[in-house]
């Protein structure tokens, strides 16, 4: 992907993408086993939609600390139903 | 790692949850299913070179180019690699235009499915719960709220986004902006124009 060009711009309209570094890296774990197949990113959506459905039936998503910890707890999910943890 | 604290915490302090990630992080990197560098650099990548730069490069072509926009309207995916743009989570794009009487707007009910090729990692509003329920069961208000009045006559279309389709928006082109370069445009195309909860002017 050529994106040399925009390099040295902003990318998101002036937030930062990541609020944290630690949601940084869950999100690239994420995003990494997913290129290295250890799962699909479809399996990864319904994992996470699940997660975020789950904690939405008493809870609301305002922040994105919230948001990525839903995200690393579907990574966690995920890894250990495939026998990546044990 | 059954005794993992689940979703169930709520907001989990910010120390704990650091202590879950970097946990999760050396037993990968120990167990070599990640690579740190690679981390570092997926994260450099959505942080610094990816983001609704490369969709406004698309929406300007599309506004000065015809055959391109009629590319864009057939096959987003193959029409946005011409300018190089693509890979994950663009695998499957769908680019809607805005008219006169067609107000389309974009969201992910259930996660935050979003084209990262052409506008980066979704903002925070995007995934919060309040957006994606909204944004299907009363897009007129949510669209308000955004500060984007519509006409009555225009109709909204809702787009919830998959992990297999994604979308874009392309937006109108503001009024007064026929003298303008191909790159004098994408300065004026804002992110929130291509998710479909703005409307674009030529004063930005």
């Amino acid at each position: 992907m050529d994106t040399s060009r925009f390099s040295s711009m902003p990318t998101a309209n002036g937030e930062p993408v990541f609020a944290s570094p630690w949601q940084a890296k869950t999100f690239a774990m994420a995003v990494q086993l997913n290129e290295s197949g250890v799962f699909t990113w479809s399996e990864w959506a319904d994992e996470l939609s699940t997660h975020i459905a789950e904690f939405e039936k008493s809870s609301s998503i305002v922040d994105s600390d919230q948001y990525y910890t839903l995200w690393q707890s579907a990574l966690e999910t995920v890894l250990s139903r495939k026998g990546k943890l044990s | 790692m059954g005794d993992l604290p689940s979703n169930h915490h709520h907001h989990a302090p910010a120390s704990e949850i650091e202590e879950r990630v970097k946990k999760l992080e050396s037993l990968l990197i120990e167990k070599k299913l990640v690579d740190p560098q690679s981390l570092d650099k997926l994260v450099d990548t959505y942080e610094h070179r990816v983001g609704p730069k490369n969709g406004a490069a698309v929406v300007a072509r599309a506004w000065t180019d015809e055959s391109f926009k009629q590319m864009l309207l057939e096959d987003a995916t193959a029409a946005i690699a011409t300018l190089g743009f693509g890979g994950r989570q663009g695998e499957h794009m769908v680019c809607v235009e805005n008219t006169a009487s067609v107000h389309n707007m974009v969201v992910c009910t259930l996660c935050s499915c979003y084209p990262w090729p052409v506008l980066g990692l979704p903002p925070a509003w995007y995934k919060a719960s309040s957006y994606r329920a909204r944004a299907v069961s009363e897009p007129r208000e949510v669209l308000q709220e955004f500060g984007v009045a519509l006409a009555h006559e225009v109709e909204v279309k809702v787009w919830d986004s998959t992990a297999e389709i994604r979308y874009l928006v392309l937006p109108m082109r503001p009024q007064g902006t026929e003298d303008y370069s191909e790159s004098q445009l994408a300065e004026l195309v804002t992110r929130d124009s291509m998710i479909g909860v703005d409307v674009l002017s030529a004063s930005r």
